[in-house]
C-alpha cells in the first residue's frame, strides 16, 4: 500500500485577531476522506477555512494543500478545490445561467453539462434570479457551482444549517455520492454533529481557536462513553479517564476517554455510548475549565 | 480573470436603464443643441449680442461652447458605474466567493481597474462620436479642441477611478461612499488652493471677471494641454494599481 497522501495539512497555524486567536492549530485530512470540523459558532472553523484558502493571512505556520505549500502559488491550487459557503455569495440579480457564463471564464475545468444536469437534478430554475430562491435552492446552486469543475477537495463551511430535514438529506447523500471517487476529500464544517455522524470518517473538534480533539470518527464514537453515577462517586473516577462531568439533582455524568478501561475499572456503573454532539458538549466544557458543571 | 469581468458587466446590466436615460438624454439635448444654434434662441440670442456690442463673436462662440460641455455627463456617469460593481459585490458578500476562485490578488485587482477603465471607455466613445458630429455641425469649437476637453474629462475620470479603487481597498468595506466624498473634497481643495486668488476675488465680489478668467483657463488648459493630465492619469494608474495589489495582499478578505 502507498504512502497516505495529506490534501490538507496545517501545521501549527496561528492567526491572532486580538478579541479571537487561532493557536497553533495542526490538523491533516487524508486524500478520499470525509473530514467533519467540528466545533460551536465562533469556535474557529471559518477562520480555518480562510487561511486554507489563502483568504486571510495567517501570522504563523504552514498550510500545505495536494502537498504544496500555499504560498507558492495559491491561487492555482485552488483550481481543485470547490467551497460551499454557509451564505450564497452571488449577487442577488444572477442567474443560475449567468452564473455558468462566469463559472466557465474562471476554472479550466468547468464542465457546463454536468452544471446544467445538478441544475436539473435540484430542480432550480436556469433563467430565474437566484435572489428570489430558498435558503435551501441558494445552498443547491452553491453546491452545484463547487462541483462542476472536477474539484478533487471540497471545503464546506456550515452547508446544512439553516435547511430543513428534507434538504438536508437530500445534500447529505450528494456528498455521498461525492466522496465515492477515490480521490475526492472533502472538509466538512458544521456544529450540527448530526450529519458528521453519518457522514464523516475522521473528525476535528475546534473550541476556542484551539484544535481539542482530532482523530478517526468511529474510534472517537468507539473510545468515549458517558458514565453515569452518583455525585460523590465522581471522585472515583480515575483522573486519566475523566473528559469532565456534568452533576444534577439526579446525579452526575461523565465523559470518559477510553470506556472499555471504565468497564473494567467500574463494573457496576453504566456506561453508555456517547454521540459526537455530546463528546463535543464535554470537551468544550474541559476546555473552559469546567470540570465539572452544574446542568 | 475574464469570468470576473464579465460579472462585473452583469452588474451593470442592472444599471442598464439609467445608462442608457443619461447616454438618451445628453443625444437629445446635443441635437436640440445643434438645431437652437443653427435656427433657434441661441442663434438669435448671439446676432443680438454682437449687434448689441455686449460681445464679440469670439466671445459668443466661447459661451455657446459652455453648453457643449454637459456631454461630459457621460464618462463622469461611467465612473459611478464602478461604485455601483463594488456596492454589489460588497453586499452579496462575493468576496468570499471571489478569494475561493483560482484567481490571484494581483489579477482580481487588476480587474477592478480594467472593469473602471472600460466603463470610462465606453462614455468616451461614446463623447467622441458627439464630438464629430457636433464639430461638424457647428462652429463653436473646432475637433481638436473637443477632442482636447474629451481626452482631459477621460484623464481625470482615469484618475479618479484609479484613486477610488486604491481606498477601497484601503478603507473597510462599505466605505465606498466615503471613499468618494474624500477623492471629490481632495479634488475641490486641489483646485481652491490652485487658484486661491481668483476664487478669493470671485467669492467677495471684487472682480467681476474672476469666473470667466477661471473658466478660460480652465478650457484653454484642455484644448491646448490635455496631454499632461493624460501623462498624469497613467503615473496616477499605475501606482495606484501597485499600491492596491499590496494593500489588498496584506488585508486579504477584500473583494
Amino acid at each position: 500500500m502507498g504512502d497516505i497522501k495529506n490534501v490538507i495539512e496545517l501545521k501549527s497555524v496561528t492567526k491572532d485577531y486580538g478579541d479571537f486567536k487561532l493557536d497553533h492549530v495542526d490538523f491533516a485530512v487524508p486524500e478520499g476522506c470525509v473530514c467533519g470540523f467540528i466545533g460551536q459558532n465562533g469556535a474557529g472553523k471559518t477562520t480555518t477555512i480562510q487561511l486554507i484558502l489563502d483568504a486571510i493571512n495567517r501570522d504563523n505556520g504552514e498550510i500545505y494543500l495536494f502537498g504544496k505549500s500555499i504560498d507558492e502559488d495559491s491561487a492555482s491550487l485552488r483550481e481543485d478545490i470547490g467551497v460551499v459557503f454557509d451564505e450564497m455569495g452571488f449577487h442577488d440579480f444572477l442567474t443560475a445561467k449567468q452564473i455558468n457564463i462566469i463559472m466557465k471564464n474562471v476554472y479550466k475545468n468547468w464542465n457546463e453539462e454536468k452544471y446544467f444536469d445538478y441544475l436539473k437534478r435540484f430542480s432550480l430554475p436556469s433563467k430565474k434570479a437566484c435572489g428570489t430562491f430558498s435558503r435551501g435552492m441558494r445552498m443547491k446552486l452553491q453546491i452545484a457551482a463547487a462541483l462542476s469543475h472536477e474539484a478533487k477537495l471540497l471545503i464546506m463551511d456550515e452547508p446544512t444549517s439553516g435547511l430543513d430535514p428534507i434538504v438536508r438529506n437530500e445534500m447529505l447523500q450528494i456528498f455521498r455520492e461525492y466522496v465515492v471517487e477515490e480521490d475526492h476529500t472533502m472538509l466538512l464544517s458544521s456544529h450540527i454533529t448530526g450529519d458528521l455522524e453519518k457522514l464523516a470518517d475522521e473528525v476535528i473538534f475546534i473550541d476556542g481557536g484551539r484544535i481539542v480533539l482530532k482523530g478517526n470518527k468511529d474510534e472517537i464514537l468507539e473510545k468515549h462513553g458517558v458514565l453515569r453515577c452518583k455525585k460523590d462517586e465522581l471522585e472515583n473516577i480515575s483522573e486519566s479517564l475523566f473528559v469532565s462531568a456534568e452533576i444534577s439533582s439526579l446525579g452526575a455524568e461523565v465523559l470518559i476517554n477510553d470506556r472499555k478501561a471504565a468497564e473494567k475499572l467500574y463494573p457496576g456503573m453504566v456506561i453508555d455510548p456517547a454521540g459526537l454532539e455530546e463528546i463535543m458538549i464535554y470537551y468544550v466544557n474541559r476546555a473552559k475549565g469546567y470540570k465539572v458543571s452544574e446542568r | 480573470m475574464r469570468g470576473l469581468l464579465i460579472k462585473d458587466f452583469f452588474c451593470l446590466k442592472k444599471q442598464l436603464t439609467n445608462y442608457v436615460f443619461i447616454i438618451v438624454g445628453v443625444i437629445v439635448i446635443s441635437i436640440l443643441y445643434v438645431l437652437s444654434y443653427n435656427f433657434g434662441n441661441i442663434h438669435a440670442g448671439m446676432i443680438e449680442m454682437v449687434d448689441s456690442g455686449q460681445g464679440t463673436a469670439a466671445d459668443v462662440t466661447q459661451l455657446a461652447s459652455v453648453a457643449l460641455l454637459f456631454s461630459m455627463l457621460i464618462p463622469i456617469a461611467c465612473t459611478g458605474d464602478i461604485t455601483n460593481v463594488i456596492t454589489a459585490d460588497e453586499n452579496a458578500s462575493f468576496y468570499k466567493v471571489a478569494a475561493a476562485l483560482p484567481v490571484s490578488i494581483g489579477k482580481r485587482v487588476a480587474c477592478r481597474f480594467i472593469t473602471g477603465y472600460l466603463f470610462i471607455a465606453i462614455g468616451v466613445a461614446v463623447d467622441f462620436i458627439m464630438t464629430i458630429v457636433l464639430s461638424a455641425l457647428t462652429n463653436i469649437i473646432s475637433f481638436g479642441k473637443f477632442c482636447g476637453v474629451i481626452v482631459s474629462f477621460a484623464s481625470i475620470m482615469l484618475m479618479y477611478v484609479s484613486l477610488f479603487i486604491l481606498f477601497v481597498y484601503l478603507l473597510e468595506k462599505g466605505s465606498n461612499i466615503y471613499a468618494n466624498l474624500i477623492l471629490l473634497l481632495m479634488g475641490i481643495l486641489i483646485y481652491a488652493v490652485a487658484n486661491f486668488d481668483k476664487l478669493k476675488a470671485f467669492l467677495l465680489g471684487s472682480d467681476d471677471n474672476a469666473l470667466s478668467v477661471l473658466y478660460n483657463q480652465a478650457t484653454e488648459f484642455m484644448f491646448h494641454k490635455s496631454y499632461i493630465l493624460f501623462i498624469a492619469a497613467i503615473i496616477v494608474s499605475g501606482g495606484t494599481y501597485f499600491a492596491a495589489v499590496y494593500i489588498a495582499g496584506r488585508k486579504r478578505g477584500v473583494a
